[in-house]
């Protein structure tokens, strides 16, 4: 498993949730938290990594169904079992890039030249 | 890396086979390759992850766990609700990585180990004198002058409420009229780990033991995994496996050593909130020294690294609600409640995976005690000043007065909390009860040269940062196996 990068399977849904909780960000700058999430994904012990996959690979389905937004950004807010922890894994993890990465990033994501701490 | 950094490369090592291998570098491992190599063993110390210097990544950083963490930091025993945990995963294991404060296995603890485990010649005062040894050794020592802003909270809050409190000693250098902000850890890259090079033990970093050879009662050969990926062997006469309460028993069971190991994981849980004050006070790349015992050893407060990442990271359950503490998070700081916890978690190596399964089961008085402290930190925020708390569950209120924390009793649940900890413990408990499977100094049971001696040893979470018990326990048993298998020569 260590060998095949979840890119195909995270990416997706990890823009959509960053599109719904933090619009101020810019593509570019979603793309490298979802990067981010995605080389987090990867290093998941074994066992985690599996049931990971198990609740990412619906969730890549239904994020690839056109016109699935508005139950895409239900299961966002609504923490169903199993679906809620990875929706909140994603979560954190985005979050705590993008405030370490941007600490004065605005609320809604959104990052002013000042606030780029590269 | 400095030029007296005690790692070696595979170029430079000129050979693996050792009289004693010790797998793993950290409270445990380093300690124990201390003592024998200078007691004259030939030992080689080898740990998975990197050597890092200290102060060449920024502490608490998504680049520390990166390098320093095992998995970046995102560890998980599985349950109802899940624990997320942190273990090291780099020269020095934990030591590198944690808060550093120190504090002694209470006597009463030990004494009663002793009896409900059957701990042979397990005395309080021999365990205390192991202790003044290892805080000479890693100086122990309490800041000098004022302590951080986020730990005077913890203070001022149990002082305004008659709580008892403490500063907690760290291992820790100061320099001449140093403060709280200058100090230099004194981790197991500092101490141990020179000290068992400079005894001539050899350690090789980014090697991975993936199984002992077992042949009957005998461990003959580790299989390992170098840095460039290539297979290794390495014989021994003894392996003492020190990898920690979770990679221990999960390498002994690859190896088919599966009785009474993994069974009995303990750790302390923990509930933490973020606290808004008047003033600036966050301390990014620190955390705070003052610990709350009154409810101890049921319940024990501190504070947690709050640097703005991991300020996101206590919110990010309601954002909707807290994310206005974001903007002011140079006022803002996390803190915690850790339990001992009842209940029991296990380790398995799943054939086929190269990571165990780890899980745990919170029992009901302790996620009673779980809303208990996250009740009683906020109540101690609030003493301590604090505007706004934001207790880290799904559903949480904002609390601003004492009269909210009914809310938050009312509505706080265990499924719906971020449930952490980074104490792990217990799954090879030593003693000659029937339930233990080391004996009393550590030695696997049924092997001719099988030790542990690591976190994995403690028969129970100890209600205090673990990490005084575990060096002494390392310490105590190494000697043990110095005075019975003294070298030749």
């Amino acid at each position: 498993m260590a060998g095949h990068s979840s890119r195909a399977l995270v990416d997706p849904f990890a823009q959509r949730l960053l599109s719904t909780d933090l619009p101020g960000l810019t593509r570019a700058q979603r793309d490298e938290v979802s990067a981010f999430a995605v080389r987090r994904v990867d290093g998941l012990p074994s066992a985690l990594r599996i049931g990971v996959t198990l609740i990412a690979a619906p969730m890549r389905l239904i994020v690839a169904v056109p016109g699935s937004g508005r139950i895409v950004s239900w299961l966002i807010r609504h923490p169903l079992p199993g679906v809620g922890e990875y929706v909140r894994m994603i979560r954190s993890l985005a979050y705590t890039y993008i405030w370490e990465r941007w600490p004065d990033a605005s609320t809604n994501g959104t990052v002013t030249a000042a606030g780029d701490s590269r | 890396m400095s030029a007296d950094t005690p790692m070696h490369s595979i170029a430079t090592l000129p050979r693996y086979d050792a009289e004693i291998l010790v797998i793993g570098s950290g409270a445990g491992g380093a300690t124990t390759a201390a003592l024998l190599a200078e007691a004259g063993f030939d030992v080689l110390v080898v740990e998975e992850g990197e050597w890092v210097e200290q102060g060449s990544v920024v502490p608490f950083s998504l680049e520390q766990m990166d390098r320093q963490y095992r998995s970046g930091g995102v560890t998980v025993a599985l349950g109802l609700p899940s624990i997320a945990y942190t273990e090291g995963r780099c020269a020095g294991g934990g030591t590198e990585v944690n808060s550093g404060l120190y504090r002694r296995p209470p006597a009463e603890l030990l004494e009663r180990w002793r009896t409900q485990y059957h701990i042979r010649d397990l005395d309080p005062d021999d365990i205390y004198a192991i202790a003044d040894e290892i805080e000479t050794a890693i100086n122990v020592t309490t800041v000098p002058g004022p302590v951080s802003a986020p730990s005077a909270v913890l203070q001022r809050g149990a002082d305004a409420l008659g709580w008892e409190n403490s500063e907690s000693p760290r291992w820790m250098t100061y320099p001449p009229g140093g403060n709280a902000a200058s100090g230099r850890r004194q981790s197991m890259t500092r101490t141990y780990l020179p000290r068992a090079h400079a005894a001539g033990a050899r350690i090789l970093t980014q090697c991975r033991v993936r199984k002992l050879a077992i042949d009957s009662t005998t461990a003959r050969h580790a299989d390992v995994t170098l840095a460039d990926g290539s297979p290794a062997r390495i014989a021994f006469r003894h392996v003492f496996v020190c990898g920690g309460a979770i990679h221990t028993p999960a390498l002994l069971q690859r190896s088919g050593l599966r009785e009474r190991i993994g069974d009995t994981l303990a750790v302390h849980p923990t509930v933490k909130l973020a606290a808004r004050f008047r003033d600036k006070l966050n301390v990014p790349d620190d955390v705070p020294v003052h610990q709350v015992k009154e409810f101890a050893p049921d319940i024990s407060f501190g504070g947690s690294a709050s640097n703005p990442g991991l300020i996101a990271l206590s919110l990010a359950d309601n954002w909707r609600d807290f994310a206005h503490a974001q903007d002011d998070w140079e006022r803002v700081s996390v803190y915690y409640a850790a339990i001992t916890s009842q209940g029991k978690g296990r380790v398995k190596a799943v054939p086929g995976l190269r990571d165990p399964l780890v899980t745990y089961h919170l029992t009901a008085r302790d996620k009673h005690l779980l809303r208990s402290g996250l009740s009683r930190l906020t109540l101690l925020m609030l003493a301590a000043g604090a505007d706004e708390v934001y207790p880290s569950y799904r559903a949480a209120p904002v609390i601003r007065s004492a009269a909210d924390i009914a809310l938050l009793q009312q509505s706080f649940a265990t499924t719906k909390a971020t449930v952490m900890t980074v104490h792990l413990c217990s799954t090879v408990p030593l003693g000659e009860h029937p339930s233990c499977a080391a004996d009393s100094f550590g030695k696997v049971r049924g092997m001719r040269n099988v030790w542990v001696n690591d976190a994995s040893l403690l028969p129970e979470a100890p209600g205090v940062n673990p990490q005084g018990s575990v060096m002494a326990f390392a310490v105590r048993n190494a000697r043990r196996f110095i005075e019975s298998e003294r070298p030749h020569g």
